[in-house]
């Protein structure tokens, strides 16, 4: 006994000896004026970003407004340049909005579309185009709704201009049309949908992959469902890198522990309550509203322009995804969308008289099929559990390999006992 | 003033909500307040000071560095001096020079105090003469003990700045010229064969004109936009159109103007861009590795140590 007590009290001793580096904690040194200017400067080049999106937002919005009154009807949109030369051309944005404007199979004139595209250097910025506003201003008019996306380009050297090519630029171009895509094809939205849409600022109205996508198409680059770019969770994420063991354990938090950054609605929904699934479509519109409500109401937005940096938290209400409306024409096909859209009950209950099915049960199953397929799922799986769970053969196959253990530390023990 | 008014600021204007700021020229002001105090800031740090000193000059570039960061800042020089004349062939930014400004900061974590870190608190500025009052700058924070890669990177960034805006836009980043050649190479070696749409597939299997596709270098409308070799792999084809064009091709690539990306590195490379293409594709298929990644031998060798442990522990362990 007095040797066994001995062995654990030199374990503790070497382990405090280990340990006590950690204990011992050198003050933090006092950061040096040019660290202080290299933080605030940080600050400052964020704070610049926000204001340009908010300026650009807003003086391109007010000559879109303008160029609403001034649009005729026309069953193609019309686009037009601002701040470039004379020589100018968007052929290649010509050509997109003819190509999707073409697969629509019936125009509401009363809609009136029209694409800006507004030279970004104008704001002083050569290259950082993704500082400058890109959305789109809906706004609703005694004879029809006007709809302007507006979206940032610089020209080349021949005149062309960048809107519409490879890459992000022709992505955002589609993304601000989008919504115009929606009111073209289906009209002015019924008070009800209406309501909701512009209280979350068309935020579900994203995508055109309605138009030109089979019904099995995976849509929102294959992102989860209530996935946002500001994932980091304020509560937990920061308290586990500084307190633990750095960022190796916040991964491996983050790899092992449910996919909390989908919220815990979106959480519930996956895991099969229609509820959660329901209150989350319609959640969301509270918190967009207080987020921007230094925007004009008739305009979209993106995340970067919302002053509240930090992130959600777990219980913040999140948007399905800005795929969820083009996803739920290819399921449900245009017709029965139509009604839907056109609806003048509020949204869930235009949902179910539309589709014949709530919007939770809807909802659900959409959110299942997105997170299965998305990369996330396929590259990172994440375990969807709620609360404290424990699977039943865990503990059974802990005692079985318990048991296995002692029986063979017993056989060998047995097997070498000095008689 | 009215008594209501005046209780009505006192206590009032603690709680009032945020001003709706619905008006263009009031975000206009404050984008030029903010970009205004930024240049002021950036000036700032770009500026020596007394607490470096010369170290070392080699041809046009000098190093300053305060005490503690000597030995750093000229091994970090030298590093320069080779990509600059490797890539480059010798060019600054700007006939002016430029000037770069490290900020070393000494990373603190958990486990910091296990060990002993050489970095610390302070600046390294390198300076390409002349360095007059137009020259190119660039500021970064350091936060490792090898400068060199922060300062590579940095004066990349300026070198990319001087091409024309095709070429800028078509490469998307600068190129990750910090990293040594196999590592780059391999990066884009993985890019390329692991590419899963069509104009990447045709890539790897030959088919002609699908690496420019691939690339980005030509467009083919109703492809995908998204799939295109990312910026690694793009840098790769940029810096084997500088390898083949020896030392004046960064000049004839800069010269080049707004040329399309595909002409101005041809005209770097001096060869058409359907060579440059193809020896390229030859060079970045050929470091596919061919060997499995594990061999029967060492996995025999492995499992026999294991046992040959696992026999022995048992001989060691003795019952009382």
């Amino acid at each position: 006994m007095a040797v066994r007590l001995g062995g654990l009290g030199l374990s503790m001793i070497a382990l405090g000896i280990v340990m006590l580096p950690t204990l011992r904690r050198k003050p933090e040194p006092e950061p040096s004026e040019s660290q202080r200017r290299v933080f605030r400067l940080g600050q400052l080049r964020g704070q610049g970003s926000v204001a340009r999106l908010y300026w650009t937002a807003l003086a391109e919005r007010d000559s879109g407004l303008a160029l609403v009154e001034r649009t005729p009807r026309s069953p193609t949109p019309s686009v037009v340049l601002r701040g470039f030369s004379p020589r100018a051309h968007a052929l290649r944005a010509r050509r997109i909005i003819d190509s999707l404007w073409q697969q629509l199979d019936r125009v509401d004139t009363s809609v009136r579309v029209s694409l800006v595209i507004y030279n970004g250097a104008r704001y002083g910025e050569a290259q950082q185009r993704w500082q400058s506003y890109s959305g789109t201003s809906i706004v609703s008019r005694p004879g029809g709704v006007g709809c302007v996306a507006l979206v940032p380009s610089g020209e080349a050297a021949d005149g062309a201009i960048a809107v519409g090519s490879a890459g992000w630029e022709g992505g955002r171009l589609i993304h601000a049309l989008a919504p115009c895509l929606l009111l073209a094809r289906f009209g002015a939205p019924g008070s009800g949908v209406g309501a909701w849409l512009t209280a979350t600022r068309y935020e579900a109205a994203g995508s055109s992959a309605w138009l030109d996508q089979p019904r099995g198409f995976i849509d929102g680059y294959r992102h989860a469902p209530w996935a946002t770019w500001r994932q980091e969770d304020r509560a937990e994420g920061r308290t586990q890198e500084s307190i633990l063991l750095g960022s190796a354990a916040r991964w491996a938090g983050q790899t092992l522990g449910p996919p909390y950054q989908l919220g815990g609605q979106g959480l519930r929904c996956l895991t099969g309550d229609a509820a959660s699934c329901h209150a989350a479509v319609l959640d969301p519109s509270a918190r967009i509203a207080a987020e921007t409500k230094a925007l004009p109401g008739d305009l979209t937005y993106s995340e970067s322009m919302v002053r509240n940096a930090e992130g959600f938290a777990l219980l913040d209400p999140r948007l399905p995804g800005n795929w969820w409306l083009s996803d739920l024409i290819r399921d449900q096909g245009p017709e029965k969308f139509a009604s839907f859209w056109k609806s003048d009950q509020a949204l869930d209950a235009a949902f179910q008289s539309a589709f014949g099915e709530t919007l939770g049960a809807w909802t659900q199953r959409w959110s299942v099929r997105q997170w299965e397929n998305s990369y996330q799922q396929m590259y990172n799986p994440q375990p969807l559990l709620l609360g404290a769970t424990l699977a039943p053969e865990w503990p059974l196959l802990a005692l079985a390999w318990t048991g296995v253990a002692l029986l063979l530390t017993t056989l060998a023990a047995r097997n070498r006992q000095v008689r | 003033m009215s008594r209501a008014r005046v209780l009505a600021l006192l206590f009032g204007a603690g709680f009032a909500d945020e001003a709706p700021a619905q008006d263009a020229l009031a975000w206009r002001d404050s984008v030029q307040r903010i970009s205004s105090g930024i240049r002021a800031l950036q000036d700032s740090l770009l500026e020596q000071d007394s607490t470096v000193q010369e170290i070392q000059r080699r041809g046009l570039l000098v190093v300053y560095a305060t005490s503690q960061n000597h030995a750093r800042a000229v091994a970090a020089l030298g590093a320069l001096e080779k990509l600059q004349a490797r890539w480059f062939g010798g060019a600054s930014p700007s006939p002016d020079g430029f000037r770069i400004v490290l900020n070393t900061i000494e990373e603190r974590g958990i486990f910091s105090a296990f060990y002993p870190t050489s970095s610390s608190q302070g600046k390294v500025i390198v300076r390409g003469l002349p360095d007059t009052g137009n020259a190119s700058r660039d500021y970064r924070a350091s936060t490792s003990d090898d400068l060199g890669p922060d300062l590579i990177s940095a004066f990349s960034e300026l070198m990319v700045g001087t091409l024309g805006s095709a070429v800028r836009s078509w490469l998307q980043h600068p190129p990750p010229l910090y990293l040594d050649d196999v590592e780059r190479e391999y990066l884009a070696m993985y890019g390329v064969v692991t590419g899963t749409d069509r104009a990447a597939r045709g890539c790897v299997a030959g088919v002609p004109g699908a690496c420019a596709e691939a690339l980005g270098l030509r467009h083919v409308p109703g492809t995908d936009p998204t799939a295109h070799f990312g910026s690694v792999v793009r840098a790769d084809f940029l810096l084997t159109a500088l390898e083949i064009g020896g030392s004046n091709a960064w000049s004839r690539l800069r010269s080049a103007g707004d040329a399309s990306a595909e002409e101005a590195l041809a005209v770097a490379a001096g060869v058409p861009s359907d060579s440059l293409l193809a020896a390229w594709q030859r060079h970045i298929l050929s470091l596919r590795p061919n060997q499995a990644p594990l061999e029967v031998k060492p996995v025999l060798l492995a499992v026999a140590w294991t046992a040959g442990l696992l026999v022995m522990m048992l001989g060691a362990s003795r019952w009382r």
